[in-house]
């Protein structure tokens, strides 16, 4: 983890709670936006308190109210808000001595939802479409995010969660298209289709219609991404080809999953985007390897399909709200 | 006490040595040989899992501060558990969760109480508040008879023992 300024860690937390007050304006989200793309040190002071809070606050998303259900929420409010005697009465002790971190037993993968701030985002298991003013279409997937900015001389659609498709109108001002994401851009013209997927560490591309050219700051421009092909941008900026066709890549718009020689892990985190609660995934299972084609609107259905074809035990708690996959 | 790392002989050593002894501490403790054979095993995989293990001067003084960080883990869960069920049971509409369930509610609110721990009681109600109940800060300052600018004060200061417990 990169070292955060103190001062500015101190403005991405006013910030962060600003932005969970339940009643900032339009103008506000404006400023947060402007003040995250000021300078990558402020993105990166906010994914990483954004995401402590999550990270912090993420074993408890099977208690969130569900509808006007709320028991479930309020039992576990109360039971935090115990004070812990014992530990009162016997610390100052010896206790301090012996430095044994207890590691945690759930380890959870890091969820920021810096998507709430976006100009457009989805929710979970939902896609959507939008008409830009261009004439020019999007459809997120589901969890995803985007900012749309359509200057005097760009059309510009930054990513910032999930995925989309987009399909490219002719411009009266030719102005050229790009989907940016925090690894490169994708830019293609008119006619073209794209899909365009961040991921933690990469994104991934697909050109659906017409070649596509990957534009990764600061690295001399790749070869076009040919029509049919789909490639990944990482972290470091190398481009990698990837082995599904592009049409596999963006299976999502009918919601459906395809994976050739993926692994369990790739569809669960394809899943995660399409199901309320967590799904925990123990590592040794995360490896096995996948074919197939699943629904993506029916994760229950799924998940049975995968513990039937897969030496996997899948235990649901909560009403499902928490999912648990073991090597069986 | 020194530094110096302690090498996994060492704890075997300390294990063949201490085993039966931190055992009998344990239960007398307890009042419960089964709890006390578990708490036993995790002490000592605490000892394996610590990166910098002080070595024990006193070997027996060591594994009993260990222990009993593991002993008030062990109660402050069953506490946390308890406190639930409780809570739970005490609306009669609401589903009673199954011996697996109460498993995995455990393990998340120790989980959240780790975090939590440190902060003041309204601090944690603030928090909690907002993020498990979703209310905004306006209700939340309402409900609890405090003005909006100290719900913010008091999230900020959360989200800050969140961050620093994310940090390595």
């Amino acid at each position: 983890m990169t070292a955060i300024a103190p001062a500015v860690r101190q403005q991405a937390i006013a910030w962060l709670v600003e932005s969970r007050s339940g009643a900032m304006t339009s103008t506000q989200h404006q400023a947060l936006a402007r003040w995250r793309s000021a300078h990558p040190a402020h993105e990166a002071a906010w994914a990483q308190v954004s995401g402590a809070l999550d990270h912090a606050l993420q074993p408890l998303e099977p208690f969130s109210v569900q509808g006007s259900d709320s028991t479930a929420a309020d039992a576990a409010l109360g039971a935090l808000l115990q004070p812990d005697r014992r530990r009162r009465r016997l610390v100052g002790g010896s206790l301090a001595v012996a430095g044994a971190a207890f590691t945690g037993l759930l380890v959870h993968r890091i969820t920021p939802l810096p998507g709430l701030l976006a100009d457009a985002h989805t929710a979970t298991a939902e896609r959507r479409a939008i008409n830009l003013p261009d004439g020019s279409r999007l459809l997120l997937d589901a969890r995803s995010a985007v900012d749309i900015a359509l200057g005097p001389s760009t059309r510009l659609v930054r990513l910032h969660q999930g995925a989309l498709i987009a399909e490219v109108a002719t411009d009266a001002a030719a102005r050229p298209f790009a989907v940016r994401t925090r690894h490169g851009e994708t830019q293609a013209t008119p006619g073209a289709r794209c899909m365009v997927r961040l991921q933690d560490d990469r994104t991934q591309i697909a050109a659906l219609a017409q070649s596509l050219v990957l534009q990764v700051p600061g690295v001399q421009a790749a070869p076009p991404l040919a029509e049919g092909r789909g490639a990944w941008i990482d972290v470091h900026g190398t481009i990698t080809a990837a082995l599904a066709p592009a049409s596999d890549l963006a299976a999502w718009q009918r919601g459906m999953l395809a994976m050739h020689n993926g692994a369990l892990a790739d569809v669960i985190d394809a899943l995660r985007p399409y199901r309320r609660g967590f799904i925990r995934l123990a590592p040794a299972a995360a490896r096995l390897p996948v074919l197939g084609a699943f629904p993506l609107d029916d994760t229950d259905h799924t998940l049975q399909a995968l513990a039937d074809t897969l030496p996997i035990t899948v235990r649901r708690y909560q009403g499902g709200w928490m999912v648990v996959i073991d090597l069986a | 006490m020194s530094a110096r790392p302690l090498a996994p002989p060492s704890i075997a050593v300390l294990y063949a040595d201490h085993h039966g002894w931190l055992l009998g501490w344990l239960r007398r403790k307890l009042g419960d040989a089964a709890h006390a054979q578990d708490l036993t095993h995790d002490t000592f995989v605490q000892l394996l899992a610590a990166r910098h293990p002080p070595v024990p001067d006193n070997p027996r003084a060591f594994l009993t501060t260990v222990a009993k960080r593991t002993l008030f883990a062990f109660w402050r869960r069953r506490d946390l558990e308890q406190a639930y069920l409780d809570l739970l049971a005490a609306q009669p509409q609401a589903h009673q969760p199954s011996e697996e369930e109460r498993y995995a509610i455990a393990q998340a609110l120790e989980a959240v109480d780790r975090v939590l721990r440190t902060l003041p009681t309204i601090t944690r109600q603030v928090l909690l508040l907002n993020q498990l109940h979703g209310l905004p800060y306006r209700e939340i300052g309402e409900r609890l008879g405090i003005a909006e600018i100290t719900v913010r004060r008091h999230m900020a200061r959360a989200i800050d023992a969140c961050c620093a417990l994310a940090e390595p």
